[in-house]
Parts: C-alpha cells; sequence; structure tokens
C-alpha cells in the first residue's frame, strides 16, 4: 500500500515538472506560428490586398492551434454588426491567450498591433507589420533562451521533487 | 433602403431614420450627407432633410470608413485618390477631408471628414421615351447633355440596356461600355452591379481615351458609350472613334446646346458634326426629362418635353415607344 502511495506521489510530481517544462517548449512554437501569421498577412496586404476577414480565414487554415485558432475566431466574428475592428481584436486575444503557452509580453505587443489593423495606407500598415514582427523576434529569443534554461530544468526537478516527497515521507 | 448602405450607417443613425421618415420617403433617397459635426442631411428628389437628434462624430466617420472598406482601409489607395469609393450595389460614396500631397499629385485623402452616400437607382425604362431620337435602322451618334443630377447618368445606363438587349423596335447591338467613373455600370471587382444589357461588356475604372481604343480593337463594338467626356485626350480618341465606323453614346455636363458650344475642347466635336443627336436632359419636372433634342446640324426636331404625366400624345409616330410611366 505504502509503494503505491509512493508511487502516485512520484508520477504526479514529475507529470507536474513535464507540464511546466512543456510551457517553456510551446512558447516559442507558438511565436513563429505568431510571426508566420503576420508574415502571411504581410504578404496578403502588400500584393493580393485582400479584405482583412479573408486574411483572417487564410491565415487560420494555414496554422495549428492555438494561433490558427484565434485567427479562425477573428475571422468568424467579422462580420457582427457594428463592432469596431480593433475592439474585436483585443477582445478575441485577451479571450484567446489563456489557451496558448505566450506571456503578457507578446499579448500586449499583438493589442498594440490590432490598434493600427486595417486604418492606414499600404505602406504605414507595412510598416506596423514589421515593427510587431521584430518585438515578436525578441520575444523569442528570449522565449528559446528559457526554453534551453528551463524545461530540462523542470523536468529533472519534477522527477527529483518526486523522490524527495516519498524519501521523506517513507 | 438598400441593406449594403443600411450596414454601413451608424446603428443610432439608421434607427432614427426608420423612425422618423416613412419606407417610401427612404425608397425615394437619393443621397445622404454625412459632415463631421453636424446632423445628418437626408436629400429626397424633391427635398431635404435633416434627421433630429443625430450628430455625425469624427469617432463615427472613422468607423463608416473601416466599415466601407471591410476594416481594411489599405485596399482603398486608388479610391481616396480620386475621392469616391463604390461599393456593393453600385452605390458611390464621395469623401472630402484633407488631402495629403506628393509632387504636386493628390496622395490621398486623409482625415475624411464629409461623406456623400448617393444611392444608386436603376430606373428601367428611363430612356424608352427617347429611344425614338437615339435609333432609327442603326443607333445615331448621340451626346446627352445635362446639368447635375439631370438623370443623364441614369438615362445614358438605361439607354445601353435597351440597345443592347434590343427591344420590339430595335435589333441588340453590341455595346462597349467604357465606365471610367464606375458610376453606370458600377463594376464591383469587374462585376457590373447593374444591369447594362446582355452584349454590353464593360471596361471599368478605365481612362476613357485609352479605352475606347482598347475596346475598338478587341471588343468589336457597334455602339461605344462613354459617360462625361470633357479633357482634351478624351475628344481626341472619340474623333478617331467614330471614324472606326463605331457609332457613339456619349454624356456630358451642360444646360443647354449653347454651352458645350462654348467649351474649347469639345468644339472640335462640334464643327465637325460628330454627333447626330444632341438630346438635352433636365432635372424637372423630374430627372431624366427631355427638354429638347437638335439634330445634326444643331437644329431642333423637338423641344415638347415628353413623358410627364397626363400629357396628351398627338405624335402620329412612335406612339408604342411613349412611356408615360403606366404599367
Amino acid at each position: 500500500m505504502k509503494w503505491i502511495g509512493a508511487l502516485l506521489i512520484l508520477l504526479t510530481c514529475t507529470w507536474v515538472g513535464l507540464d511546466i517544462a512543456n510551457y517553456y517548449r510551446k512558447r516559442p512554437r507558438q511565436l513563429r506560428d505568431l510571426l508566420q501569421a503576420l508574415q502571411i498577412m504581410e504578404a496578403e496586404i502588400v500584393y493580393a490586398k485582400q479584405p482583412i476577414h479573408l486574411i483572417f480565414q487564410y491565415i487560420s487554415t494555414q496554422l495549428p492551434y492555438p494561433v490558427g485558432f484565434i485567427f479562425q475566431t477573428l475571422a468568424d466574428r467579422c462580420d457582427e454588426p457594428q463592432q469596431s475592428l480593433d475592439a474585436l481584436w483585443t477582445e478575441v486575444i485577451c479571450h484567446q491567450w489563456h489557451f496558448t503557452a505566450m506571456k503578457e509580453k507578446e499579448r500586449n505587443i499583438m493589442v498594440q498591433f490590432g490598434q493600427s489593423l486595417g486604418r492606414h495606407n499600404v505602406e504605414q500598415q507595412q510598416k506596423q507589420i514589421q515593427l510587431a514582427r521584430v518585438h515578436l523576434q525578441h520575444e523569442l529569443e528570449d522565449a528559446l533562451e528559457e526554453d534551453k534554461r528551463f524545461s530540462n530544468m523542470y523536468r529533472i526537478l519534477g522527477v527529483l521533487s518526486g523522490l524527495l516527497f516519498v524519501l521523506i515521507l517513507i | 433602403m438598400d441593406r449594403v448602405i443600411a450596414s454601413y450607417l451608424p446603428t443610432s443613425l439608421y434607427s432614427l431614420m426608420s423612425n422618423q421618415f416613412s419606407q417610401e420617403d427612404l425608397n425615394d433617397l437619393e443621397e445622404i450627407r454625412l459632415r463631421v459635426g453636424h446632423p445628418a442631411q437626408l436629400i429626397f428628389t424633391q427635398r431635404h432633410s435633416f434627421v433630429d437628434g443625430f450628430t455625425f462624430q469624427a469617432t463615427d466617420a472613422e468607423t463608416l470608413l473601416a466599415r466601407i472598406s471591410d476594416f481594411s482601409i489599405y485596399r482603398l489607395e486608388e479610391e481616396l485618390k480620386n475621392g469616391y469609393i463604390t461599393v456593393r450595389g453600385g452605390h458611390r460614396i464621395g469623401i472630402s477631408g484633407q488631402v495629403t500631397v506628393e509632387g504636386s499629385k493628390v496622395q490621398a485623402i486623409t482625415h475624411v471628414s464629409s461623406f456623400n452616400i448617393r444611392l444608386a437607382s436603376e430606373h428601367r425604362g428611363a430612356a424608352r421615351q427617347l429611344l425614338p431620337y437615339l435609333v432609327d435602322r442603326h443607333v445615331h451618334n448621340t451626346l446627352l447633355i445635362g446639368p447635375p443630377k439631370s438623370g443623364k447618368t441614369t438615362v445614358l445606363r438605361d439607354a445601353i440596356r435597351l440597345i443592347s438587349d434590343g427591344t420590339d423596335q430595335i435589333n441588340p447591338s453590341r455595346v462597349s461600355l467604357i465606365d471610367e467613373r464606375s458610376e453606370i455600370a458600377a463594376s464591383f471587382q469587374g462585376i457590373p452591379q447593374h444591369d447594362v444589357g446582355q452584349m454590353t461588356d464593360v471596361m471599368s475604372d478605365c481612362p476613357k481615351a485609352d479605352g475606347m481604343m482598347m475596346m475598338v480593337r478587341s471588343m468589336s463594338p457597334e455602339v461605344l458609350a462613354v459617360d462625361e467626356i470633357g479633357r482634351h485626350e478624351d475628344v481626341d480618341s472619340l474623333m478617331e472613334a467614330v471614324y472606326t465606323g463605331v457609332q457613339l453614346l456619349c454624356s456630358v455636363h451642360g444646360f443647354s446646346l449653347a454651352d458645350i458650344e462654348k467649351r474649347p475642347q469639345l468644339r472640335p466635336l462640334i464643327e465637325q458634326a460628330v454627333f447626330d443627336r444632341y438630346i438635352i436632359l433636365s432635372h424637372s419636372p423630374k430627372p431624366g426629362s427631355i427638354s429638347a433634342v437638335y439634330n445634326r446640324n444643331r437644329e431642333p426636331i423637338t423641344t415638347a418635353l415628353r413623358g410627364q404625366a397626363y400629357e396628351m400624345d398627338r405624335s402620329p409616330s412612335h406612339s408604342v415607344n411613349v412611356h408615360m410611366g403606366r404599367t
């Protein structure tokens, strides 16, 4: 009986450690998706001059969950009457953000970017997109660094803390 | 009122409009004028009126522009340069505001402060009454003359449709329409939003001078229709087109034939007697009324106003064509 309990504690701690490590691993991947989304957006705006809801639709088919899902939601809600785009953007981004592994900083960059979306001519819009991409690129570098530093650490820490609890309780 | 336009307007304005005006009134609506800091103005065929309790704000202007562009202002570069936007349904939204200039050329209108939403109206049969003057075995080279809001565009559109579809009296002809300001066919992404007939090819947003030559070369038209001629290049290519055996159908701004004769750019057309018919339109008693028709030598054929309600038809000819608005 005692051994089963010990095993349960060990498994739980390992799982918690892996989960936290996973979070660090997912963040750069999702940031890359986001960067790719902005890149698609730039191309569609500058060359194809598509309306924004079609761009959202297109991005959502190109990218995996959760970034693709955010754009899917945006595309679906674009035809709601009397909703301004920046309000919709902010609402969707803030609402969907906890499904992602990304942090407050990235969210603020995206919200900020949303304020300018669809309000300027092509050149200005392109500049805004590039600005957002530069910011996100910085975050990506940070995220990669953290991934390298923390994901392994948390994984091992999980297992070791499990062992520690087991030893203490035995 | 059109659903497309209703979806663009601020909700509060739309509900006030539906409350203050009856449905028949709104069907009669020609323009909605919105100016920042002022109440919305509605212009009907005969009168105009302000919407009580609604003042158009700067934020409304921004939202309206965003809605018109589907939240994608970057798509409107060309339109912001020209000062008007054609939307689905063929409606035309004129804009004014602050202009940014680069190298003495208008770059774009920024801070748009005034909107003029012109509701496109498609009056089928508007040109039926002048068809006898236009066509007689073949289509005459015709110049439609009228002041702004006299229904030139509406009449021209209907004339194009009738010529292109044909009627009991006339055979259908191939029509090529150069729609520089997208007012006649109101193309949205290249597809005409108004019915301009089944044998009509449309070149939209194309400079008239280039468009006419392109059409003559590529689409072998029988009739070439253009709107609002006036610039020097337009007249040059009209002169060229007329000798390629194509019949012309044009409209021009002006109150009378005398006005046209005075305009220096148009003089070659008049002097060389390019046109067989000059049709003067006026906006009273209603837009699209014919006030006079002149022949090739600028002699009046008729100055009688036709197509009025309760008019007695004494003419021996074309009695079938005279459409009195009764169905």
